[in-house]
């Protein structure tokens, strides 16, 4: 038995909830249902019994003391941009959206922070910051529909994080909603550093993934908006030379803000589709890399990074510092992977991790890992984090294929796994990598997480049936319903 | 009090914490004993579990020293000191930058107290660069989060609950930490003002512009110090800036502008250590005249001004209007020793749990908390 039956709601609890939030804010019909039954995992999807917008704190607070008392767990939402299976329920239950909740509460211009609603879109919080010429730095690919909730979530990422750091560095606070309905402050502009003695709570709810509470607000650190900016266009004509490039530029210590890399295919999507961002048909793998800072910085920077390239075998680098030019570059590498639906329906968008120092190592096991079972490979990659995104087209409607899929991306998992590196560096565990953790981390390193999941939800109610692996019998009543389809890599990996 | 345990293994840690939850015994783990604020080793019955012998073995303490990955993974008991001068070799920097002083701290006595140095202002607090770490808990389990790279989110990020504990939910066994370029050009420049008070009026109006952005930003005293790393040609040009402004460069040479900032950002000796938004940091500072605004030491930072007052420097008779500080919306982060102020909470709750989990039966012990504002009062003319 995979699922475990939830209490479902009832009417008097339906009243109640639109009591709270009022009808628009409450869902439970086919189409609602349907829509919030998979985030961007597309392998697997369950719907929610009811979907429920609440507009703030207190009324967050409220829905969920009226969802707890039904019987009913919660996955909280944001955008269900991620990747992992991470915003869809595994039994039935609620879905707690933060749609309604979009306001931006307050910017400090001198202390410099912001502080948002969950469900604020990651661009629009630059946006409101933009005036005081500051900006959030963490800029996921998604940023234009991804929420700061969700960015909270899983501890985003983007490509600026080279040189800024995932969300965990620009959170200072949030409010939680726990499993009572309580109310809870965790650090905040009056509360950067925890006081002596006190724990950084803040710290580890960056990247619960939605499973220690509902962060309805988020206070984060905003940056001065640097004075100069220039893109390079860095064309290869082969993909391992290209990251043998960006693993020099790290060896070498230089610091640009973002090292990203596409390869052919992937260029040929954009270039392919509206976005023609102008990347040149001739080059077989381009890195886009941005440096920011004082101009004499940027300057001196940028010319040992196009020493370094061409050193590796760049044939061309095209640097631009016009902001119109450098947002068509980005536009490409931001699009790529809705481009990519020109292949073919589906896309799986892999994300993995290995030393900076493999990076072109990596990209070879993926490039095998596709081509034994017939896949069409094409790959993004974050490289100056080492993030790698191997992104597999294919066709959901086809079973085989998915099998295919799937054991692919077990085997670029595994293989990132064995060269120090890890199962996801952005888009978090989810449902998909959960039998992959026992890869990484032993049964005391597993009891010591569930000890934390405990401290803020000693239930399992909020977002259960993820991250976690089953490791025994005896844990299968808090097991995630499996992957509708059949996973292929059940005995190679042994568990 | 007990003799110290000096274990030499993880095993014998281990047996150490199972050996003391048994006897229903504290331990208090130690590195240096360089900062030891908040948890102390002469409280009644409990035994310092001494982790610089952690690092024998190994070379200066490194398991490894991934210099083309720019990260590096430690024993606890490895020597600041001795990691910077090591990471130093390969074209890197360590954060925190310690005082001279503080050298042979160890990095997993650094974690517990989650000190961080003057670099704070352009880099961000330690917390932020520990990529993961292994640590034993009150129950004698070794547990392990993170990992050796520098963008992970594989797994509840335990180790952000251990930085800062103070030796609280556990001790630090082995941990992993980004590492930064070391930058090309490094300058300290200062200005002497009337007091603290126009100092940290300077340093804020520094802060507030933007351009430069500083790799350092304090006062000390009645000075004003900003500091300026990076490529050579921009610190050049941001240091006109600074002249501008009338301050004068007062390091050179190699790494002295860092070892400078690192030596002149920390007091020695034992400190009152506050918190408040940039822009109260007046407000607190006026608060706090009656303490002997000469004293002052202040550090500002992205959403942080923290300011600091020598303890053992408050004149005679004067104190530390806890009342009137917290007014300001400020926040005590760390008190002299022998006063009992912090760790309120914001969520007890899950606080409690947490320690219930890791550490049931108190082997690592819970930090007192909140004395009377009265005992806090008299700590200015507590003899030391």
């Amino acid at each position: 038995m995979g699922s475990q039956p939830t209490g479902s709601l009832s009417k008097s609890a339906r009243r109640a909830l639109a009591a709270i939030v009022g009808e628009r804010g409450v869902r439970a019909d086919a189409l609602a249902r349907s829509a919030y039954e998979s985030d961007g995992f597309a392998l697997a999807a369950e719907s929610p019994e009811v979907i429920v917008l609440p507009r703030s704190t207190e009324e967050a607070a409220r829905v969920v003391r009226v969802l707890r008392e039904e019987g009913l767990v919660v996955v909280p939402r944001g955008a269900g941009t991620g990747l992992t299976g991470g915003a869809r329920p595994t039994r039935g239950g609620a879905t707690v959206g933060t749609a309604r909740m979009r306001d931006v509460l307050e910017v400090s211009e001198l202390d410099r922070f912001a502080r948002v609603q969950a469900g604020v879109v990651n661009v629009h919080l630059t946006a409101a910051a933009e005036p005081c010429g500051l900006f959030y730095a963490p800029d996921p690919s998604s940023q234009t529909a991804c929420t700061i909730g969700g960015n909270v979530a899983n501890n985003s990422g983007g490509p600026h994080c080279f040189k800024y750091g995932t969300t965990a560095r620009h959170v200072l606070g949030v409010t939680l909603v726990d499993s009572d309905g309580e109310v809870h402050e965790l650090g905040g502009p009056d509360q950067v550093d925890p006081d002596a003695g006190a724990l950084d709570l803040v710290g580890p709810l960056v990247g619960s993934e939605g499973m220690l509470g509902l962060v309805t607000e988020v206070t984060v650190a905003l940056l001065p908006v640097p004075e100069t900016v220039e893109t390079l266009l860095v064309l290869y004509e082969s993909l391992d030379a290209c990251c043998d490039a960006v693993s020099a530029m790290i060896a070498e210590n230089l610091e640009p803000s973002a090292i990203e890399i596409l390869d052919r295919l992937t260029i040929e999507a954009v270039e392919a589709s509206v976005l023609r961002a102008g990347y040149p048909a001739n080059a077989e793998a381009v890195a886009l890399i941005e440096v920011e800072g004082g101009a004499a910085e940027v300057d001196a920077i940028a010319a040992d990074v196009e020493t370094v390239a061409r050193k590796h075998g760049a044939f061309d680098v095209e640097r631009t510092r016009d902001g119109a030019e450098r947002k068509r570059l980005w536009a490409g590498r931001k699009g790529a992977f809705g481009a990519m639906g020109r292949i073919a329906p589906d896309l799986y968008v892999a994300d993995v991790v290995a030393p900076r120092t493999k990076l072109r190592d990596i990209v070879a096991v993926a490039t095998r890992a596709c081509a034994a079972r017939g896949l069409k490979l094409s790959n993004v990659l974050h490289a100056g984090d080492g993030n790698l995104h191997p992104n597999i087209s294919y066709d959901r409607r086809d079973p085989d294929e998915v099998e295919r899929v799937v054991a692919a991306a077990t085997e670029i998992m595994r293989a990132c796994v064995d060269a120090g590196g890890s199962l996801t560096g952005e888009h978090g565990v989810g449902l998909e990598k959960q039998a992959e953790m026992c890869l990484v981390f032993g049964d005391d390193d597993l009891d010591a997480m569930k000890d934390l999941r405990r401290a803020f939800d000693p239930t399992g109610f909020w977002n259960p049936g993820k991250l976690f692996p089953v490791r025994a019998c005896r844990e299968v009543a808090h097991a995630p319903l499996p992957v509708q389809l059949p996973h292929p890599g059940g005995t190679e990996k042994g568990r | 009090m007990n003799a110290p345990l000096r274990p030499e293994s993880i095993a014998e840690i281990v047996e150490a914490v199972r050996a003391a939850r048994a006897d229903r015994a504290r331990l208090v783990p130690v590195g240096a004993g360089t900062a030891l604020t908040v948890l102390r080793p002469d409280a009644e019955g409990a035994r310092t579990l001494d982790l610089a012998g952690l690092a024998r073995g190994a070379t200066d303490g490194v398991v490894e020293y991934a210099r083309g990955d720019g990260t590096i993974t430690l024993h606890a008991g490895a020597r600041v000191g001795d990691v910077a001068r090591a990471v130093r070799a390969g074209g890197h920097r360590l954060t925190p930058l310690l005082p001279a002083r503080d050298e042979a701290a160890t990095i997993g006595g650094v974690l517990g107290a989650g000190a961080s140095g003057p670099d704070r202002v352009a880099l961000g607090p330690l917390r932020h660069h520990v990529l993961g770490l292994t640590f034993v808990d009150g129950t004698g389990r070794v547990a392990r989060s993170g990992g050796r790279l520098v963008k992970n989110v594989t797994g509840f990020d335990l180790h952000r609950l251990l930085v800062g504990a103070h030796g609280t939910l556990g001790a630090v066994l082995e941990v992993s930490l980004r590492l930064f370029p070391a930058p090309e050009e490094e300058v300290l420049y200062a200005l002497e003002t009337d007091g603290a008070r126009s100092a940290a009026t300077i340093a804020l109006e520094l802060f507030g512009a933007r351009q430069p952005l500083p790799r350092y930003l304090f006062v000390r005293g009645p000075r004003v110090f900003a500091g300026l790393a990076g490529r050579r040609a921009q610190v050049e040009r941001d240091a006109r800036a600074l002249v501008d402004r009338g301050l004068r460069r007062v390091e050179q040479g190699e790494d002295a502008a860092a070892r400078a900032a690192a030596d002149g950002s920390t007091p020695p000796g034992p400190v009152w250590s506050f918190g408040v938004r940039p822009s109260r940091c007046s407000s607190l500072m006026d608060a706090l005249a009656d303490a002997g605004a000469s004293l002052v030491d202040a550090l500002v930072e992205p959403g942080l001004a923290r300011v600091v007052l020598r303890a053992d420097a408050l004149p005679d008779g004067s104190a530390v209007d806890l009342a009137a500080v917290r007014a300001t919306g400020a926040r005590v982060l760390s008190a002299p020793p022998e006063v009992r102020v912090g760790g309120a909470s914001t969520a007890p709750l899950f606080e409690r749990r947490l320690r219930a989990a890791f550490d049931p039966d108190g082997v690592f012990g819970v930090p007192a908390r909140d004395v009377p504002a009265s005992r806090a009062r008299a700590a200015g003319s507590a003899p030391r």
